[in-house]
């Protein structure tokens, strides 16, 4: 039987320890789930969003971004939240590739 | 310096290279099954297929995990080593193409010890780790013709 290299497991057991005691805290929040996807008068769809990084939100902890497919998905913390230019409630942790950010200022690039 | 000076300095280097390979993958297999929810969450911030990221919230600890327990065992070290290597190769390489601009957008950083590195940061970092495994790798490959100071029964 092979032996175990005793320093190395007293090294192995202080990664274990300082993992644990350094593991991502989840947010004490309740965080909800929103989509937000809007239809433009000539029935393409647009996003609004900002970064979120900027204005000081910690990805992981005040909100998680789930990868946007054809709806932009994220649960995030809803006192922390922000309107779009039609009073609907968005979270977004980037800058969409197209639509237009909730100063009215469009984004687009297409 | 001699050459058993040289030998011992190496020796001790090597076992240096090996604790540190053990603390790091143990710290950082554990912390991110210790925080499942969020590493999820990172990787689905990554520009990967979203049941590749779930199944990959597991394997990549798991094998981190595999790596440092491998290290231990003086059998199994070589294993580890390899192990070590290839997992490290693999993150180097996916900084290497983030920083090369081969996905459409650049994903959030990494959690664990590296959450606080910018990606640059995290690529020099990583290559240090791979040469140093690289140097381990090549002298437990290298096998052993005279008595070493540090292995006397060799």
């Amino acid at each position: 039987m092979t032996k175990i290299k005793i320093p190395l497991l007293l090294v192995a057991l202080f990664g274990i320890a300082a993992a644990f005691v350094n593991r991502p805290q989840a947010s004490p929040k309740t965080m909800h789930t929103y989509n937000f996807l809007q239809y433009s008068t000539d029935g393409t769809q647009i996003y609004y969003g900002m970064d979120l990084t900027s204005a000081g939100w910690v990805d992981g902890i005040d909100y998680d971004c789930y990868q946007p497919a054809a709806v932009c998905t994220f649960i995030a913390d809803p006192t922390r939240s922000h309107t779009d230019l039609t009073g609907h409630w968005f979270y977004v942790s980037q800058i969409p590739q197209s639509g237009i950010d909730n100063s009215g200022t469009w984004t687009s690039n297409h | 310096m001699t050459s058993n000076v040289k030998r011992l300095f190496f020796a001790r280097a090597e076992r240096l290279v090996i604790a540190l390979l053990v603390l790091l993958f143990m710290y950082t297999g554990f912390n991110k099954l210790f925080g499942l929810h969020q590493f999820k969450a990172t990787l689905y911030n990554q520009p990967i297929p979203h049941n590749l990221a779930a199944a990959l919230a597991w394997i990549f600890p798991c094998l981190e995990i595999i790596a440092a327990s491998c290290l231990l065992f003086g059998r199994t070290q070589y294993a580890g080593i390899l192990l070590s290597l290839i997992l490290l190769g693999i993150f180097t390489g996916y900084i290497g193409a983030i920083l090369l601009h081969l996905f459409p957008k650049i994903p959030c950083s990494c959690g664990g010890i590296f959450r606080h590195l910018s990606w640059q940061q995290h690529f020099v970092v990583n290559l240090g780790l791979v040469g140093l495994t690289l140097f381990v790798l090549f002298r437990l490959r290298r096998p052993p013709t005279e008595k070493s100071p540090l292995n006397p029964s060799i």
